[in-house]
C-alpha cells in the first residue's frame, strides 16, 4: 500500500484570496473608524488607533496576497471534495490568526488572547478577554471586532463562493463544508447565486435593523456595532455592561427580534421573498418547533423569574431577551442569570443546546437536530414492544433517510464527547469547578459567548494561554459543525 | 437560462458537463438517486430525485420559466411524455429523444413537432445517417452536412499524399472549399496561409459538397466505399443498411441472432445476411472482410465493436468505423487504431445543446471534445457584421467565416465578400473566441 501524501497545494491560492479579503477588510475599518472619529468624535472612547489597523492591514494584505499569488501555479482544475474541506478548514483558521493581528497591534493584547478574541468574533461566540472595552479599544479596533463577526455570521466561506463564482462543484464542497446540512441549499441551481442570495438577504436585515436602532435614538456608531454583532447572532457589544448598558427596553426589543429572525433558516425567507407567500415559513416543522420552544420557554421564564424581578412586565422584558440571547447564541446580556433559580437556570442552559435552526447563523445542536433526534428515539421506543411496524421519521411530509439520522446521531455524539474531553482538559490544566468548565465548554462549542456557572466576573480573561487556544479550537469545531475539521485529523485524509 | 435535463445517463451527463461549464442554471432529474447524486458531486447544479415525467415535480424543477426542457432518459415514451407536459406548462423550448426499436422505422433522424414536441430526435438514426455520409465520402472519418446539404463539413486524418510538407498558401484548393481547422497533437488551431500540414494531422475541410468531394481526392488516397460490412443488424444497422443500399452500395450484415437475421434478410432484397458472430476471427476470413471498403462495428455493445473493428483490421480491412455508447471510449478507440468512431450520445447532444444558444442558431457541431464548434445562424439585419466585407468584420482570432449562404447560392468567402442581412452564416470558431463571434451576428441587445 502506498503511504504517499496528497497533494493539497490547490488550496493556497483560495487561502490567499481569502486573507487578502480580510487584509482589505481591516483597512476599511481603519479608514471608516479615523474618518468617524474626525467628524464625530467621541471623547468617552480612546482616541486614535487607525494608524495601528492600518499597519495590521498592510501585513495582512501582503501575505495574503503573497498566498494567493504564489498559489497560482498549484491551481486546481477542480477543488475535489477533500481540498474543500480543508480548505475551509485553513481559511477559518487563518482568518483567526488573521483577524488577530489588529488586536495585537492596535491594543496590545497578547497572541493567545487576540486569536481568542478575533475566533470569538469569527465563529460568533462572543466570548471576551477584554475586561475593560470602553477604555481599551479604539474606534476603528471596534468597529473590526463587530465587522468580523458580521463576516463570521454569514460564513466567509459563504462569502467566498458568492465572490468567485467560477468554482463550480468546487464551491459547492465548500460551501457544504461551512453550512453543513442541505437546508439552505438549492435557493438557486447555482451554488454561487445561493451564496449571493443569502448575503443580500443577510445585508438587507443588517441594514433594517442599523436604521430601527438609530430611529430609537442610538448613536450611530453604536447602531452599527450592535446590528453587525445581531444579526451574526455574535454578541460582541461596544459596552463593558453589553445591551443592558442602553437600559432601553425599546431598544433590547427590537435586537431581540432581529436575534430570533437572525437564528431562523434563511433558506425560508428567501422562499417567502421569492413567492410572496407565507406558506412555506408557516409549515416548516423546523420553524414551527422553534417558535414553540421560544414562546413556551418566555412564558415559563416570566413565571420563574417574579421572584427576581418584581413586576410581570418586567420579568417579561428580561426573560424575553433572555431566551432571544440564549437560543441564538448571540450572548448579550441585560439580565443576571447567576441570581436566577436552579430551574430557570436550567432552562437557559437547555435552550444554550438547543440553538437557533439549521441554515441559520445561530449556533448550538440546531432545533432540526433536536427534532429529529426526539422523533427518532420515540421511533425506537415503538419498535421495543412492535417490530415489526414501519416507522419512518419524517420531517414534515417527507421521509428523512436512515443516512441523515445516523450523521445527526453522530453529531451528538461528537458534541457530547467534545464536551466531555474539554471538561477532562479544563479541570485538569486549570483546576477551575466542574460546572464552570462545562459552563465554559458549552458556550464555546455553542458559540453562545457568556459561560453559566462561571466564578467571578463572566470573562475568558482569568484562563490560561494553553486554555484559551484550547478554547479557541472548541469554537471553531462548534462553528463548522466538526465534520469539516475533524476530517483533517482522519490519516486517510492525508494520504493517497 | 434555465435548463431542465431529465435523465442523467449518458447524454444528461455530457449536456450537464457542457452546459455547466457555461454557466447556465440547471436543475437535473433522474429517478435514481445514485445518479443524482453523482451529478451532486461533479456539477454545479440542482437536482431532483423522482419520476421525469410527474407534473409536480416538472413544476418545483421549474419547468414552467425553463428555456430548455431536454428529456433524454432511457424510457423513449416518459421522454416524450416528460417533453409534453413541459411544453404544457410554459417551456420555451422541450427536446426528446427516441431511441428504441419502436422508432427504427424513421428514415429521418430528428423530427420536428411530432405531438407538440419541439424537437424529437432519434441518435441511432441520426448515427447512422453520419457513417452513411462517411462511407459516400474519399476517406474522411467524419462527414457533417449543414444549411440542408448545401454545405459539407468533413474531417480528415492524413496519411501521406500530396498535400504535406508545403504551405496551405501553395495547396491549390479545389474551388469553393477550405480548410477549416486543423489538429496536431491533440490541439485546434485555424491555419493560415503559411501553416504547413504534416502526417498525422487532423485537417476539417468545409466547402460546398462537390468542391469537398475533390479536396477528399486531394487529401486522401481512399475512395468512396462501395462495398460496406456491416455487423449488428439493430436500429443502427438497419438504417445504416438501408442508407448505403440507397446509395447504391454493396451491403453485408454479419447478425447473431438468427430471427433478427432472417427479418432483416426478408425486409432489404439484396443485401447479404451472414447468421454468426461478428468477434468470431474465423468468420470474418471465411467472409472475407478483408475485400471490403468499410467495416462497421455498429452492436449495442462497445466492447463488441471494438474487438469486431480490430479483428476486421487484422483480416486486412483499411477502414474501420464503430459506435461507442460510452463517449469517453472514442479516444480510446481511436488510438487503437479504428479509424471512424462515432458516439450516439454525442450526436443527441450536439443537436440539443444548440438550443442552449437562443435565438437564430441553426445548428451546432462541436469539434474535438468542445475545442471548437462549427455553428450555422442567420445574421440578423441589426447585427454589426452584416452589409460590410470580410476583412473589416472585425472576427476574432480563432474563428473563420467559413460559407455564406445566400438565398441558393453558397458562398465561401473570401476578403470582399459581404453578408446580407438573413443570409445563414456557418463559422468554424474556437470555445475562447466564440463569443463575441455570436455578439457580431446576433442583433444588439438580444
Amino acid at each position: 500500500m502506498s503511504t504517499q501524501a496528497r497533494d493539497y497545494r490547490g488550496v493556497i491560492r483560495p487561502v490567499g484570496a481569502v486573507v487578502l479579503g480580510i487584509g482589505v477588510m481591516i483597512a476599511l475599518c481603519a479608514g471608516v473608524g479615523m474618518i468617524w472619529d474626525q467628524f464625530a468624535p467621541d471623547p468617552m472612547r480612546p482616541q486614535g488607533g487607525a494608524a495601528e489597523l492600518a499597519l495590521s492591514a498592510i501585513i495582512v494584505s501582503t501575505l495574503g496576497l503573497g498566498a494567493f499569488l504564489y498559489g497560482k501555479r498549484y491551481v486546481s482544475e477542480r477543488i475535489s471534495r477533500r481540498e474543500a474541506t480543508l480548505a475551509v478548514s485553513l481559511i477559518w483558521i487563518a482568518a483567526g490568526a488573521c483577524g488577530a493581528v489588529p488586536f495585537m497591534l492596535g491594543a496590545g493584547m497578547s497572541a493567545a488572547d487576540s486569536f481568542f478574541e478575533a475566533v470569538s468574533g469569527l465563529t460568533t461566540t462572543g466570548a471576551t478577554v477584554i475586561t475593560d472595552i470602553e477604555g481599551t479599544l479604539s474606534r476603528p479596533l471596534l468597529l473590526w471586532r463587530s465587522l468580523i463577526q458580521w463576516l463570521g455570521g454569514m460564513g466567509i466561506v459563504v462569502l467566498f463562493v458568492a465572490v468567485f463564482p467560477n468554482l463550480g462543484a468546487g464551491g459547492k464542497h465548500m460551501f457544504r463544508g461551512e453550512v453543513p446540512g442541505t437546508s439552505a441549499e438549492g435557493l438557486r441551481p447555482r451554488i454561487a447565486e445561493t451564496s449571493f442570495a443569502l448575503w443580500k438577504l443577510y445585508g438587507l436585515f443588517t441594514l433594517i435593523e442599523i436604521a430601527l436602532l438609530k430611529v430609537l435614538g442610538l448613536d450611530l456608531f453604536d447602531a452599527v456595532c450592535h446590528a453587525f454583532t445581531t444579526m451574526s447572532t455574535g454578541g460582541f457589544s461596544t459596552l463593558d455592561t453589553s445591551v443592558g448598558g442602553f437600559n432601553r427596553p425599546a431598544i433590547e426589543y427590537v435586537i431581540a427580534c432581529f436575534m430570533l429572525i437572525g437564528s431562523v433558516n434563511y433558506g425560508l425567507y428567501y422562499g417567502l421573498l421569492r413567492t410572496g407567500s407565507w406558506r412555506g415559513l408557516v409549515r416548516n416543522i423546523e420553524f414551527r418547533s422553534y417558535l414553540g420552544i421560544v414562546v413556551v420557554a418566555v412564558l415559563v421564564l416570566t413565571i420563574l423569574n417574579l421572584g427576581v424581578h418584581d413586576d410581570i412586565l418586567t420579568s417579561f422584558r428580561y426573560s424575553f431577551f433572555m431566551v432571544a440571547t440564549t437560543i441564538s447564541s448571540t450572548g448579550y446580556g441585560t439580565d443576571d442569570y447567576s441570581v436566577y433559580s436552579s430551574t430557570a437556570l436550567t432552562i437557559v442552559v437547555l435552550l444554550m443546546f438547543v440553538g437557533g435552526c439549521a441554515g441559520s447563523t445561530a449556533g448550538g445542536i440546531k432545533v432540526e437536530r433536536a427534532v429529529l433526534m426526539a422523533k427518532q428515539a420515540i421511533a425506537q421506543v415503538q419498535k421495543s414492544f412492535r417490530p415489526a411496524t414501519v416507522q419512518l421519521v419524517r420531517m414534515g411530509k417527507v421521509a428523512v433517510s436512515t443516512q441523515v439520522l445516523a450523521d445527526v446521531a453522530s453529531f451528538f455524539l461528537i458534541y457530547m464527547g467534545c464536551i466531555g474531553f474539554g471538561l477532562l482538559f479544563v479541570t485538569l490544566v486549570e483546576g477551575v469547578p466542574v460546572p464552570t468548565a462545562f459552563g465554559a465548554m458549552l458556550t464555546c462549542l455553542s458559540n453562545m459567548g457568556p459561560a453559566p456557572f462561571h466564578v467571578g466576573a463572566d470573562n475568558f480573561a482569568g484562563y490560561s494561554a494553553v486554555s484559551k487556544m484550547f478554547f479557541s479550537l472548541a469554537m471553531l469545531l462548534g462553528r463548522l459543525e466538526f465534520f469539516t475539521l475533524f476530517a483533517l485529523i482522519l490519516p486517510g485524509f492525508w494520504r493517497r | 437560462m434555465n435548463i431542465v435535463i431529465i435523465g442523467l445517463g449518458e447524454v444528461g451527463r455530457h449536456l450537464l458537463s457542457v452546459l455547466d461549464k457555461e454557466g447556465h442554471d440547471i436543475v437535473a432529474v433522474d429517478a435514481s438517486p445514485k445518479a443524482v447524486q453523482n451529478a451532486e458531486e461533479h456539477y454545479d447544479v440542482a437536482s431532483m430525485v423522482g419520476y421525469g415525467a410527474s407534473e409536480t415535480l416538472l413544476k418545483i424543477a421549474g419547468a414552467a420559466r425553463a428555456d430548455l426542457v431536454a428529456a433524454v432518459t432511457n424510457h423513449d415514451e416518459m421522454n416524450l411524455i416528460a417533453a409534453l407536459s413541459a411544453k404544457q406548462l410554459g417551456a420555451k423550448h422541450v427536446v426528446a429523444r427516441v431511441q428504441g426499436t419502436a422508432w427504427s422505422e424513421w428514415t429521418e433522424g430528428i423530427r420536428y413537432g411530432l405531438l407538440g414536441v419541439d424537437v424529437v430526435i432519434n441518435p441511432r438514426v441520426l448515427v447512422a445517417q453520419e457513417l452513411s455520409r462517411i462511407a459516400r465520402s474519399y476517406g474522411a472519418s467524419d462527414v457533417v452536412d449543414l444549411a440542408q446539404d448545401r454545405v459539407e463539413l468533413v474531417q480528415i486524418d492524413l496519411e501521406e499524399s500530396r498535400v504535406l510538407n508545403k504551405p496551405l498558401s501553395s495547396v491549390e484548393l479545389p474551388p469553393h472549399t477550405l480548410v477549416s481547422a486543423v489538429v496536431r497533437d491533440g490541439e485546434l488551431f485555424v491555419p493560415g496561409g503559411a501553416d504547413v500540414l504534416v502526417k498525422g494531422d487532423r485537417v476539417y475541410l468545409i466547402g460546398r459538397p462537390d468542391g469537398v468531394l475533390a479536396a477528399e481526392r486531394l487529401f486522401s488516397k481512399e475512395r468512396e466505399a462501395k462495398r460496406v460490412c456491416i455487423v449488428g443488424g439493430g436500429v443502427v444497422g438497419k438504417a445504416l443498411a438501408r442508407e448505403l443500399q440507397s446509395q447504391g452500395a454493396t451491403v453485408m450484415v454479419i447478425e447473431r441472432d438468427l430471427e433478427v437475421a432472417e427479418e432483416i434478410s426478408a425486409e432489404f432484397q439484396g443485401i447479404e445476411v451472414v447468421h454468426g458472430d461478428g468477434t468470431d476471427g474465423a468468420l470474418l476470413e471465411e467472409e472475407e472482410v478483408g475485400t471490403y471498403d468499410l467495416f462497421a462495428a455498429v452492436t449495442r455493445q462497445d466492447e463488441i465493436n471494438l474487438m469486431a473493428a480490430l479483428l476486421a483490421q487484422r483480416a486486412g480491412c483499411k477502414r474501420t468505423a464503430t459506435i461507442v455508447q460510452r463517449a469517453d471510449y472514442a479516444t480510446i478507440y481511436r488510438q487503437l487504431g479504428v479509424d471512424i468512431v462515432l458516439s450516439p450520445r454525442t450526436v443527441a447532444s450536439d443537436q440539443i445543446l444548440r438550443f442552449s444558444r437562443g435565438g437564430g442558431l441553426h445548428s451546432l457541431t462541436v469539434l474535438e471534445n468542445g475545442q471548437a464548434e462549427v455553428v450555422e445562424l442567420t445574421a440578423s439585419p441589426k447585427c454589426r457584421a452584416v452589409n460590410k466585407p470580410l476583412h473589416r468584420m472585425n472576427l476574432p482570432r480563432g474563428s473563420l467565416l467559413a460559407a455564406i449562404v445566400h438565398g441558393d447560392d453558397v458562398i465561401i468567402p473570401h476578403g470582399k465578400d459581404v453578408v446580407h442581412p438573413g443570409d445563414r452564416v456557418i463559422l468554424m470558431t474556437t470555445k475562447d473566441a466564440r463569443p463575441t463571434v455570436e455578439r457580431l451576428f446576433r442583433a444588439r441587445g438580444e
